[in-house]
């Protein structure tokens, strides 16, 4: 077996096997179905439970047909009398009630009513007194209905609403979240490895025998794939529970999205770990490791903030401008693209910058690795370690 | 057959590590490698393994210059121990022999084989940090050892080893060498290096500065008169034509000038009272060690 292959497959064995490994793939699982599910379940309050009365009773089927019409969530029910029902939104029973009270209506609630489902109300009340007082003076009651049709605005939109614009959003959301976290996470794996094996000097009996760049790139595809692994796990854990909730939908753009994303994933991957081992490289002891490897982390949290701030609005936005900046791309593009708002043309321009930058990342992160690896004690500066040969 | 070190250099910065170092170690051959902290050992050892490059001349394995072909075949035991220390003993040893070319099942019966002969075989399924210092001692020589090396270069084994650990690691050595296969290392302990090795070497400021078997070197150094003379003071032989005292003690010990003439010596003695010992010695390798190191 060729040395990258056999150090790569170390790699891998060992932090899959690793307790911690384990721990926090259950618990990234766990954080991420229930991201998914539990909002679900909370917003899930089964519209304004609405009630009506001794005179309103005849709004009933007015008041139901009306709140389809509006898209307003609400359940329409009779009440026995006004004492009935003003208890029951005592109670909670109830959210609100509509009463006839001293030649008046009354909308009764406990707190507050939905701003929305009191407009509705009320203008079906005034439509109906209004309709009620015009046939008392006279006027034909097809005719008014004819009128009443006529004058209603109907909506005429510019653009077709999307209507997974909200999964979009939130699958837009997520993959940004997951890509930043993993890169992070494995970021740092790498760097402990690579002190691991200085720390301990394990390195000089390993660069005996293979050289330095197979002893970084298998480092490098051992964590990778390790990564990978997980990160796969969470996408089945999140698709099933996204499937099990409805909240996205299962169709070809969704796995369109998670292809892409795990491409950036490894893109992203394979450049930031060149540059946490090159960093790591140059300490001797896991305390340091904090000082090498927050500069690097820095560059992730502009990407994954933008892409927050991204989410939040409609359209690319500033996000669009900078997701093909290498370093940046790899968060920003695949959350783009879930959001909905990336060309294939953007998309390709940045694949290309990212593998120049990964090209130039392996050549400057061997480089620095390979003059600082065996260099024990005090902290390397990048300058020196580019500089030095042997 | 042989490993041939060529003249190599090596600077860091404006300090000279090592001036054209030279010295070879023949097919079964045990060589020492001796000589005060700095001297150069562990970068000449360095080197040979490629870990560091040098600035000048080669190190060649049967004529051939040592690429990574070659030093697959070596067996290293750096001076800072080495070992992935949340590793389990067996799958370590597996792991480095494949790094060197075994199979799987090779490196499973070979790390097997090892850790039995070094007494360490119920350590195999233990991480290498929960191991006392001595057995980590072991699993690092059973490292060096366990891909069948056909060169071996060891960076002070005998050092932190107990008694019991040094003879199985001078026994190890003896066998490695009476199978063929060249073995340089380097220590401080000179007994055990006088006791073991077929030729030494010793170094000074990255030079070869004396080599050879241990009686060849021993009869390079100036021949020392030991006279013991229980009732002679402190100072007797002061003064004595081409005598240099080397030390006064229960046993004064003197070297002589090639004009000098040992029979006044013994005169001299006598003078004091009774001479129980008159003995020309070659110096142990311990003091040859002390007069080229200083010189």
């Amino acid at each position: 077996m060729s040395p990258v292959i056999l150090i790569a497959k170390r790699e891998f064995n060992t932090r899959v096997r690793n307790k911690s490994f384990l721990i926090g793939l259950v618990v990234t699982l766990v954080i991420i179905a229930g991201a998914i599910i539990v909002p679900t379940l909370i917003k899930d309050d089964g519209g304004t439970k609405f009630a009506v009365t001794g005179s309103t009773t005849s709004l009933s089927t007015p008041l139901s047909e009306a709140a389809k019409k509006s898209n307003v969530d609400i359940t329409v029910s009779t009440v026995d009398d006004a004492a009935t029902a003003t208890a029951e939104v005592k109670d909670g029973k109830l959210d609100a009630a509509l009463v006839a009270r001293d030649g008046g209506y009354r909308i009764v609630v406990k707190e507050e009513l939905k701003p929305e489902v009191q407009a509705l109300v009320t203008a079906l009340v005034q439509q109906q007194a209004t309709g009620a007082e015009l046939i008392r003076k006279g006027v034909d009651p097809a005719e008014l209905a004819s009128v009443t049709a006529a004058a209603t605005p109907k909506l005429e939109t510019l653009e077709p609403v999307d209507p997974q614009a909200a999964a979009r959003k939130g699958m837009s959301f997520l993959v940004s979240i997951l890509l930043f976290m993993q890169l992070i996470l494995l970021g740092s794996m790498v760097a402990t490895g690579v002190i691991e094996e200085k720390s301990s000097r394990v390195v000089e009996i390993l660069l005996s025998t293979v050289r330095p760049w197979q002893l970084l790139s298998g480092k490098v595809l051992g964590i990778g794939m390790a990564g990978l692994v997980q990160l796969v796990f969470t996408g089945v854990v999140g698709l099933a529970a996204a499937k099990y909730t409805g909240s996205i939908q299962l169709d070809g753009d969704t796995f369109g999205v998670i292809g892409i994303s795990l491409l950036w994933f490894l893109l992203g991957f394979f450049f930031y770990a060149t540059l946490y081992a090159a960093g790591a490289s140059l300490v001797s002891r896991q305390e340091e490791i904090q000082s090498v490897i927050t500069p690097i982390n820095m560059i992730l949290m502009v990407a994954y903030f933008i892409s927050v701030y991204s989410v939040n609005t409609s359209g690319p936005g500033f996000a669009g401008k900078v997701a093909w900046i290498p370093g940046l791309s790899p968060i920003l593009m695949p959350q783009q693209i879930a959001a909905g708002h990336a060309s294939v043309a953007m998309m390709l321009l940045a694949v290309a910058a990212m593998l120049v930058a990964i090209f130039v990342a392996a050549w400057i992160g061997g480089k620095v690795y390979q003059n600082s690896v065996l260099r024990f004690g005090a902290r390397i500066s990048w300058k020196a370690a580019l500089r030095s040969t042997g | 057959m042989s490993l041939d070190i060529d003249r190599i250099s090596k600077r860091y910065g404006d300090v000279v590590a090592l001036r054209e170092m030279t010295f070879s170690v023949g097919d079964g051959e045990l060589f020492g490698f001796v000589g005060s902290n700095g001297a150069g050992k562990t970068t000449t050892m360095r080197i040979a393994l490629g870990v560091l490059s040098a600035d000048s001349g080669a190190v060649r394995w049967n004529d051939k210059p040592v690429d990574l072909d070659a030093r697959r075949q070596i067996g290293y035991m750096p001076e800072e121990r080495g070992l992935y220390p949340k590793m389990k003993v067996g799958e370590q040893l597996v792991f480095l022999a494949e790094l060197h070319g075994m199979s799987t099942a090779d490196a499973k019966r070979a790390s097997l084989e090892w850790t039995k002969r070094l007494g360490i075989e119920q350590k195999l399924d233990d991480e290498v940090q929960k191991l006392s210092l001595g057995n980590q001692q072991r699993v690092q020589l059973a490292a060096a050892l366990v891909h069948d090396p056909k060169v071996l270069i060891l960076d002070e084994p005998f050092s932190g080893l107990d008694p019991v650990a040094v003879d199985v690691m001078s026994e190890v050595l003896r066998t490695k060498a009476a199978d063929g296969v060249p073995v340089v290392f380097s220590s401080h302990q000179l007994d055990l290096v006088e006791r073991l090795c077929d030729r030494v070497g010793i170094v000074r400021d990255g030079q070869m500065v004396a080599g050879g078997t241990v009686d060849e070197l021993r009869k390079s150094g100036t021949p020392r008169l030991s006279v013991s003379a229980p009732d002679a003071p402190t100072g007797w032989a002061d003064g004595l034509a081409g005598v240099t005292v080397v030390e006064y003690g229960p046993t004064t010990v003197l070297e002589l000038s090639e004009t000098a003439d040992d029979q006044q010596v013994l005169r001299a003695a006598l003078g004091t009272g009774p001479v129980r010992e008159f003995s020309w010695a070659a110096p142990s390798l311990t003091e040859l060690f002390r007069e080229v190191v200083k010189a």
